[in-house]
């Protein structure tokens, strides 16, 4: 957690992109919340069943930590937007992006739950992420 | 009833090892919720889909929806075990496991 995911339309982009575009949600994600690295993770998916809507070419759909400000959420989701139109080659326009927030407390991941954004538990966690990347 | 969705890796080896994690899983659930049945499915991720911290991922997510509220020592207790499972089963870490529980509101 976060968790990105991307519908793109198929043959929107080759593996490079893919990979670059991970790196994109990265820098993003953590440069703006100051999240560790070691626990973003991005799944893509080709639209074959028509779930985008005419014209768009991506949805990225971020599930996070809630506790975040607006500020940030909004920050998120037009860089991310940017970065997607940018290294797909689309109108950024096209490219749609989300965010919805879920309890901290409702996910484990490195066998402890993850601590709410702000808390004092949130240093321990950051540390435990610097030393497993 | 309890729904356990799983994104894996191909050709990974909790993709090789479905069959004894559904079936750990469903035995996890059943104790915990003695006469509720699980149901379980998996994603396998083709190679190039899936990222962690920019790279190739090696991770699962385990996503279980449970309709029913849960209390925040009855949701770790449940996490950790499904954490056991899965580093059990398939030999990865800690680290490349994610565990999610949903509560849905059954009415």
């Amino acid at each position: 957690m976060p968790f990105y995911r991307a519908i793109v339309q198929p043959g929107l982009l080759d593996l490079s992109q893919r990979e670059a575009f991970a790196n994109d949600v990265v820098d993003i994600h953590c440069g703006v919340t100051g999240a560790p690295r070691s626990f973003v993770h991005v799944a893509y998916a080709e639209d074959d069943r028509g779930k985008l809507e005419e014209g768009q070419n991506a949805l990225v759909f971020g599930t996070i930590r809630h506790g975040r400000t607006d500020a940030q959420r909004k920050e998120i989701a037009d860089r991310l937007s940017t970065a997607m139109g940018s290294r797909a080659g689309v109108p950024v326009e096209s490219v749609a992006t989300m965010t919805v927030e879920v309890n901290a407390s409702y996910t484990m991941e490195g066998g402890k739950l993850l601590p709410e954004p702000g808390s004092p538990e949130e240093e321990e966690w950051k540390a435990l992420g610097a030393s497993s990347a | 009833m309890g729904q356990f969705s799983c994104v894996i890796q191909e050709d990974s080896p909790a993709s090789r090892a479905v069959g004894e994690l559904e079936r750990r899983l469903a035995e996890l659930h059943e104790r915990h919720y003695p006469g509720d049945p699980a149901t379980c499915s998996f994603t396998e991720m083709a190679r190039g889909f899936m990222f962690t911290e920019g790279k190739q991922s090696t991770s699962s997510v385990i996503a279980c929806v449970m309709p029913w509220e849960t209390t925040l020592a009855d949701r770790e207790r449940y996490m950790r075990e499904v954490c056991d499972i899965w580093t059990e089963v398939t030999g990865c870490t800690d680290h490349e496991v994610v565990v999610a529980i949903s509560p849905i509101d059954p009415t």
